[in-house]
């Protein structure tokens, strides 16, 4: 460029520059400092939010801090902030320290709790002090630790989003802040980013980056080895009362719970049942909780009970031992079903199974089971935990009746009957005369009661002698518990061994995560009773199972799939163990071990081994995706440390040149490149380029902005 | 580092423009030999005769007030009649070293492929060493030392052809070449005005010339220009075409050429384009192309044009 040319171009830059660039300025501006500071507190707010989930500090301080740091937003954005000195701030800090240590020894003796609020404190400090670059990168690192501490300190689903939320605004912050440094470092006349750079792509191509970031996160989590236990610690969650499963039951005491909704377990089966066996009822699925032998007219209680501690065995379970009775249970088919099981904290030992249960595995120093079939844990339950159950399937009574026998010695425990039930006993009579096989007397008398008998949960009082003697001559209306007494008294009149279970009914099936949901609406009592020559037996009085809850209307799709990823994160992310890992390697291992065995197969059928046509079509496309991705990355990262030289004017220019279709070849020097051009603006800016490249040059501000200037102007031109 | 380069572009374009007094219409040749000069290196001209190559060296000696000699090597020259010979002075009873005509600032060795291998390998340890062993006794040379030597184009009768060893001490090798017609045009309408060699006046002193050298140091090389150097070397190496690649010798040689070139462009820094143009000149006469001889000049130029037009520059 001649000279003249060259000062016609700056006088013009000035007078174009004075006017647009103000202009540009202001608007710009004002949108990239304020998506920059909106950003910065969304980050500040991911990390309170964190806080939050956890039960470390009161909602009151949370909602608090909540409004601090929406006021202090509102101030910064109208542009007024506070300013504090650095001598200030230190102090704030010491103090912010000493009060927490103080916190520390003497009111709270949490640490997580004592740091959080440490934290928060210190950060709604810092918001009030968001001056220079560093400020800001101190107030993401305050997040950081914000969610550090809320991560050891929760197992909620939702901190999962929370993540989420931060990892997306972190990487949004980070981008922008960075951009903000580098430009402020490089330009000092255009304060301000140009327009274009914030626009929606650059936010969905960061939030790619952010769900990009999150899937590897997710993938390292599954994949690195880990303890025998569950790496996120499990911490109390809210006890919820269960009645029922202690050593005695009183009569009526389940009644009140058949309304609350409470989600009390969910499980999940392996291998999958058929659909009739997820309604519960006969031949369907019972959790069975505790078996109680003795009523004494107002309860039942347990008195024959022993317990003895279970072995475990080679796969790591602790099998029920066969020398106790569950071997006389009525099993025809040996179907093993596997049942995980997440039971929420429910202040009992007690550990559920369906019918009948053969063993647990989980987690546990030691179970312990007594001889009635119920597996319990060494002290009650104040977390939530993870456990599996096997079980094996009792089929259908089929072909049974005429089926005779003695009761076994050990049954006849189970005969007892408090004073009192002559009526009882000639109702019982009744109904059996002309049956014969125990089975046959059974089936009558649960037909019986399942006739004449009305299911609500609000039985009347009435004048009988005994609860019993109420619901069957009186009132005729009970729920399960009625039921399911009477049953078993009424058995146990006509000589068959009976005992009252308590327990759940499957409840609601989650076909978004495969698994029931089960609530303590879901509590249930029915009789198991003793076939002669079969053995143990499930019976069901009440009328309908479903009738139990068919009064709570039915849970909205959406509420099932946000409980099925609820599910999901206690099942794979916070019980996660090594087991489940093996598990992984194996069902991967398995499944291309199937898959080759399954091509090699067909390939013999098929008596010429060739794969299909189309199947090497796809592979070698896949191979050679892989590979020309790998190739072209390590190319990539092989050549982006030449260009980190390249000063940002000129790569500005090759890219406006390549958009006229003008590319520069690699081995074409940079002044031939001009040449070829040949335009006075380029060869100045390539000039100035090889100053500043090779020669070590730092431009002015005035020749950046010139360069900026001829930029804009080549862009307009045509070549 | 701006003072420098003012002061170092002043005494170049004073050695210009009196270079041009005498060679007319070729600023990049005058260009090309101040380059050699204040590279410290030797500068070999080749062309045919009459197109100014000795006009040219006798012109930059005298344009440095310094000392110059020139031999004009023919087929019975011997080693002793450049280098000097040892002879018995008689009144001091002793043998005595008489220096030759190599002791000299600027040496212009005039159409030295007309002598034979034995005496041209004479000058080896002269251009190299810059010092001369007779006998037992080593000489230093005088500060700055450059050979200027012309040779005719190889096809020629009555030439052997400089080894390869004695090619490669050799920092450039330029042609110089026909005139243009109306660079061509003034010189013949103007034969009185012309000024010999001999006339011109010394515009620079020896000291001034050894500052011009110690400030091509100081000429910025950045790494990747290292590198991009490094490449074209290589691929002369690995190319089918050349038979002989180049040597470190001239790798150094190029460093250093286009240090010297860029202050002489005015520079303080050099560019991929200093090295890309400059490596032909540098480079040609070291290689050994796979058809021997026979291609000559412009084969080997050819060649390395080729090369350096294939390799990645740094951006």
């Amino acid at each position: 460029m001649n000279p003249v040319r060259s000062l016609l171009f700056i006088k013009k830059a000035s007078v174009q520059g004075s006017g647009l660039s103000s202009m540009q300025e202001t608007s710009n501006g004002v949108k990239f400092s304020l998506y920059f500071i909106l950003i910065s507190y969304l980050v500040a707010g991911a990390g309170l939010l964190a806080l939050s989930l956890t039960d470390a500090i009161s909602p009151l301080f949370i909602v608090g801090m909540g409004c601090i740091v929406f006021l202090n937003l509102f101030l910064n954005i109208k542009g007024r902030t506070f300013s504090i000195s650095k001598t200030l701030w230190n102090i704030v800090a010491v103090i912010i320290l000493a009060a927490s240590l103080a916190d520390y020894f003497f009111i709270s003796p949490s640490l997580i709790e004592v740091s959080t609020r440490f934290l928060t404190i210190l950060m709604i400090v810092k918001l009030f002090d968001l001056k220079t670059n560093r400020d800001y990168a101190v107030l993401y690192v305050l997040a950081f630790f914000q969610l550090l501490a809320a991560s050891a300190s929760t197992v909620s689903l939702s901190f999962l989003f929370v993540l989420a939320l931060y990892i997306l605004t972190g990487i949004w912050a980070l981008t922008i802040f960075n951009l903000k440094r580098e430009w402020e470092e490089k330009s000092a006349i255009h304060k301000e980013i140009p327009r274009n750079i914030l626009d929606p792509f650059f936010f969905l191509a960061t939030a790619g980056l952010a769900i990009f970031s999150l899937i590897i996160t997710l993938s390292l989590f599954f994949v690195i080895p880990r303890m025998a236990v569950g790496f996120l610690p499990k911490t109390t969650a809210d006890i919820i009362k269960v009645s029922g499963f202690s050593e005695k039951v009183d009569f009526g005491e389940l009644g009140p719970i058949k309304l609350d909704p409470t989600i009390v377990m969910r499980v999940g089966l392996q291998p999958p049942l058929p659909p009739p066996l997820l309604k519960g009822g006969l031949g369907g699925l019972y959790f069975r909780g505790v078996a109680f032998d003795t009523y004494n007219g107002t309860q039942w209680q347990q008195t024959i009970k022993k317990l003895a501690f279970l072995q475990k065995n080679q796969d790591g379970v602790f099998a029920y031992p066969t020398r106790y009775d569950w071997e006389q249970t009525a099993l025809s088919e040996r179907q093993v079903i596997k049942q995980v099981i997440l039971l929420e904290p429910i202040e009992t030992n007690v550990l559920f199974a369906t019918s009948f249960g053969t063993g647990i595995a989980g987690n546990f120093r030691n179970i312990t089971a007594d001889n009635m079939g119920s597996f319990y844990l060494p002290a009650p339950l104040y977390s939530r935990i993870e456990y599996t159950a096997y079980s094996v399937m009792q089929s259908p009574l089929k072909g049974l009746q005429r089926q005779q026998g003695s009761i076994k010695n050990s049954a006849l425990q189970y005969l007892q009957l408090p004073i009192g039930y002559e009526e009882v006993a000639l109702l019982a009579r009744d109904i059996t005369i002309s049956k014969k096989t125990a089975f046959e007397k059974a089936a009558a008398i649960e037909e019986y009661l399942k006739k004449n008998y009305r299911y609500t949960l609000t039985p009347r009082k009435s004048a009988g002698k005994n609860p019993i003697e109420d619901f069957l001559f009186y009132t005729k209306e009970g729920y399960c518990e009625q039921y399911a007494t009477a049953f078993a008294i009424l058995l146990r009149v006509v000589g068959i061994p009976t005992r009252l279970v308590t327990g759940f009914l499957p409840g609601e099936w989650n076909s978004f995560g495969n698994y029931f949901i089960v609530r303590q609406k879901d509590a249930h009592s029915w009789v198991e009773a003793f076939m002669p020559g079969f053995g143990w037996t499930t019976f069901d009085p009440t009328p309908s199972a479903e009738a139990a809850g068919a009064a709570a209307p039915a849970t909205s799709r959406v509420t099932l799939y946000i409980d099925s990823m609820r599910w999901r994160w206690n099942r794979y992310i916070v019980n996660y163990s090594f087991s489940d890992q093996a598990t992984l390697a194996r069902s991967v291992e398995d499944k291309t071990r199937s898959l080759l065995l399954n091509l090699k197969w067909q390939s013999i059928r098929k008596g010429i081994a060739k794969p299909k046509k189309e199947t090497i079509f796809l592979g070698v496309i896949v191979v050679a995706i892989i590979l020309t991705t790998v190739t072209v990355s390590i190319l990539r990262q092989e050549a982006k440390p030449k260009s980190v030289k390249t000063p940002f004017f000129y790569k500005a220019l090759l890219k406006v040149l390549a958009k006229k279709g003008k590319i520069k070849q690699t081995q074409e020097t940079p002044l031939e490149f001009a040449n070829a051009i040949a335009l006075p603006e380029v060869e100045a800016i390539t000039k100035i380029y090889y100053d500043v490249r090779f020669g070590g040059y730092k431009l002015t501000d005035r020749e950046q902005h010139n360069i900026l200037i001829q930029l804009i102007d080549i862009k307009k031109r045509q070549i | 580092m701006q003072t420098y380069l003012d002061d170092a572009t002043a005494k170049i374009s004073l050695l210009q423009e009196n270079l041009g007094k005498i060679i007319k219409g070729k600023p990049d040749v005058i260009k090309q030999a101040i380059t050699t000069l204040i590279a410290n290196g030797h500068l070999l001209i080749e062309d045919v005769p009459g197109v100014g190559k000795t006009t040219l060296a006798h012109g930059l000696a005298r344009s440095i007030n310094c000392s110059f000699q020139r031999i004009q090597f023919t087929s019975d020259l011997l080693p002793s009649d450049i280098i000097g010979i040892t002879i018995y002075n008689q009144e001091k009873h002793i043998f005595e070293f008489r220096p030759g005509p190599l002791f000299a600032h600027i040496v212009l060795a005039d159409e030295i492929n007309r002598t034979t291998p034995k005496t041209q390998s004479s000058l080896l340890e002269a251009m190299n060493d810059r010092q001369v062993s007779v006998d037992k006794s080593t000489y230093p040379l005088p500060k700055p030392f450059m050979v200027i030597a012309t040779q005719n184009p190889l096809e020629y009768e009555g030439t052997y052809p400089l080894p390869e060893s004695q090619l490669d001490r050799f920092t450039i090798r330029i042609r110089i070449g026909y005139p243009e017609p109306e660079a061509e045009k003034e010189i013949l309408l103007s034969p009185s005005v012309e000024l010999q060699p001999q006339q011109l006046s010394p515009v620079l002193s020896v000291e001034e010339v050894l500052s011009l050298q110690d400030m091509v140091d100081k000429v910025r090389m950045d790494d990747d220009i290292v590198e991009y150097i490094l490449a074209i070397v290589a691929a002369t190496r690995k190319s089918e075409k050349l038979r002989l690649g180049v040597s470190p010798r001239g790798a150094m040689a190029l460093y250093r050429i286009a240090q010297a070139f860029a202050l002489v462009d005015g520079r303080t820094y050099c560019t991929p384009d200093d090295i890309k143009q400059l490596s032909i000149p540098v480079f040609s006469h070291r290689v050994i192309t796979t058809q021997g001889e026979e291609g000559g000049i412009d084969d080997a130029e050819g060649i390395i044009q080729d090369i350096a037009a294939k390799i990645e520059v740094p951006l």
